[in-house]
């Protein structure tokens, strides 16, 4: 995919960044960039502080070191929802939407988050430029038919695919994605491969997975974690060929 | 939370032209109770925007609604009545910008603390008319009941119609508020409330200042408490500090438990219920609280949406039109 242009500054960055759980250190000093246009997908075994580190990035915990820039300002202390606003969309591990609403009022509450503020008194039925936003982010990610369902109500894969739904219809700058082929059967994590692959050529994606088959095929660089800190770093073949890596982490797979 | 099939809708118009007519029909002594009844309603549903709609249980609610009736008195010094057209603006943002001292300072918490620090902050507001003169002491006072007036024209009120004008005075204002809800949660500012009730969580990773929004719903929640407060001053014509107290505030949640907490009627029904209840219980035995307590127990126990949950034969409940693509319905 697209190589930065040189001297380009990343679209995201970490610096040193750190964060402590009392005695325990789940992220540390972990520095890492991401290009614009690129696949970064982080891996590493369960407890490699991924999460906590998607976390930090989404504002969700406040880094305990470090700093984080996106498109080069500090937003390290800025709560989530500014993050958010900024231009940092993140989809959640463990499917997060709000179930007793409509596949569409999901999706249209994550447009109206960003949304220029202009007469929030008038009645959501009538915003149609939200409610256009929201069917096109559900037909991006294939779910243009179910728009009235429940979210509740709909399957897990489809659920995950709301997820990115409500991901892309606040135009992010950047996408966080957390294991969004979790829990998927062969079929849906089919289709969500599809749509993974497609959304990597127009946004930069921080991906973490652990099917390492999909990962080796989409990733343009890659940043392999174990115990809080950044084991190795680089493109898909180097990091296949890295004996550190293989020996804690890859196995027989590379 | 909203009047979603055309036979709830025909129930509540129909509810109201009865409620219209009970002046008409009722000794003056039920139309006193009823104008109090409607007063309690209006503090109910005014609770049921925080508790109902955005997920926040405030014990400090009372502060509003007992603020506004002392802020009618304060506005009478002399004794001489002034036009409600006067008192009950100015009644109602002394209960919003208190309302915006005590959300912005509870609303950094959550659930059980949140409850606590709402429940300190009513209480304050209490200690204050109770144990300072300001307000009367703990006595209360008497006030000059607002009037009906504007410039100089003034309703012309013979003694005894003044309290069939208060009752359709609290009716009006409570079928506004009423209507004024319902399109406050149709809007985008009313989802976003309704977001922060399924998911405050997501809704924070969604972009949205959740704190903002809950402030600004508790401030006009307590604006609409004081329209209520001020009911109380313009029906009583009297002020003591129980208004404020944290027993009314409890009160009016019981009334959203009795009625519902899954609809914007339930409140009213409840609060109706509930005053229907208190009479009843105080005709048949002295021991009036233990009787009230027991019903709302049998209620809430045998209805876990409260008496809106109670339903018309299926036959009636069509809806008006296919569930809108927006918004499923969520629940009664």
């Amino acid at each position: 995919m697209a190589e930065p242009a040189a001297g380009a500054r990343p679209i995201l960055a970490t610096e040193g960044l750190t964060r402590r759980f009392g005695g325990l250190i789940a992220v540390r000093d972990v520095s890492i960039t991401l290009e614009r246009g690129e696949l970064h997908a982080v891996i590493g075994p369960n407890g490699a502080g991924k999460t906590t580190l998607v976390s930090l990035l989404a504002g969700e915990l406040r880094p305990s070191a470090g700093r984080i820039l996106l498109d080069g300002a500090d937003i390290g202390g800025e709560p989530a929802w500014r993050r958010t606003r900024a231009g940092i969309g993140r989809s959640f591990q463990r499917t997060n939407v709000f179930p007793t609403l409509s596949a569409l009022e999901n999706v249209r509450l994550a447009a109206q988050a960003v949304a220029p503020a202009g007469n929030l008194l008038r009645p959501a039925s009538r915003a149609r430029e939200l409610i256009a936003t929201a069917e096109a982010a559900l037909a991006r990610v294939g779910l243009s038919g179910v728009p009235g369902r429940i979210a509740g109500a709909l399957s897990h894969g489809e659920q995950r695919q709301l997820e990115i739904a409500m991901t892309l219809a606040a135009a992010p700058k950047v996408l966080l994605l957390d294991e969004p082929l979790a829990g998927m059967g062969p079929e849906e994590g089919h289709r969500l491969t599809g749509l993974l692959k497609d959304l990597a050529r127009e946004h930069a994606i921080l991906l973490i997975e652990h099917d390492m088959d999909f990962v080796f095929a989409v990733a343009d660089r890659m940043t392999v974690m174990a115990e809080g800190t950044v084991l190795a770093q680089g493109r898909p073949d180097e990091i296949r060929a890295n004996r550190e890596v293989q020996d804690a982490y890859l196995g027989g797979h590379a | 939370m909203l009047p979603q099939t055309l036979a709830l809708r025909i129930t509540l118009a129909a509810a109201v032209v009865v409620l219209a007519l009970l002046p008409m029909l009722a000794s003056p002594y039920y139309v006193e109770l009823g104008s109090y009844a409607l007063i309690a309603a209006m503090l109910a549903l005014s609770l049921q925007l925080l508790v109902g709609a955005t997920g926040i249980v405030s014990l400090g609610h009372a502060a509003f609604y007992g603020l506004a009736a002392y802020v009618v008195y304060f506005l009478t010094p002399d004794g001489a009545p002034r036009s409600m057209f006067v008192t009950l603006p100015l009644a109602v943002l002394a209960s919003g910008l208190l309302a915006l001292v005590v959300g912005a300072l509870s609303l950094r918490t959550r659930g059980f603390f949140l409850l606590m620090v709402t429940l300190a902050f009513g209480q304050m507001v209490f200690f204050v008319f109770h144990d300072t003169k300001i307000g009367g002491g703990t006595d209360g006072a008497f006030l000059a009941r607002p009037i009906v007036s504007l410039l100089d024209w003034q309703l012309p009120l013979t003694r005894r119609q003044r309290p069939i004008a208060v009752y359709y005075v609290a009716l009006v204002l409570l079928v506004a508020m009423y209507l004024f809800l319902v399109v406050l949660l149709r809007s985008l500012f009313g989802r976003v409330l309704e977001g922060i009730r399924v998911n405050e969580h997501r809704m924070q990773a969604l972009g949205y200042s959740t704190y903002r929004y809950k402030l600004a719903a508790f401030v006009i929640a307590g604006m609409l408490a004081g329209v209520a407060g001020h009911m109380w001053a313009m029906h009583r014509g009297f002020v003591n500090p129980e208004l404020v107290g944290w027993h009314r505030s409890a009160e009016a949640l019981l009334m959203i438990l009795l009625g519902g907490l899954g609809t914007l009627h339930g409140p009213i029904l409840g609060a109706i219920a509930f005053t229907g209840l208190g009479e009843v219980a105080q005709l048949i035995t002295e021991r009036k609280l233990l009787v009230e307590g027991a019903v709302v127990l049998l209620v809430v126990l045998a209805l876990p949406q409260g008496l809106s949950g109670l339903r018309w034969p299926r036959f009636l409940s069509r809806k008006p039109r296919a569930a809108g693509a927006l918004k499923a319905r969520s629940h009664g």
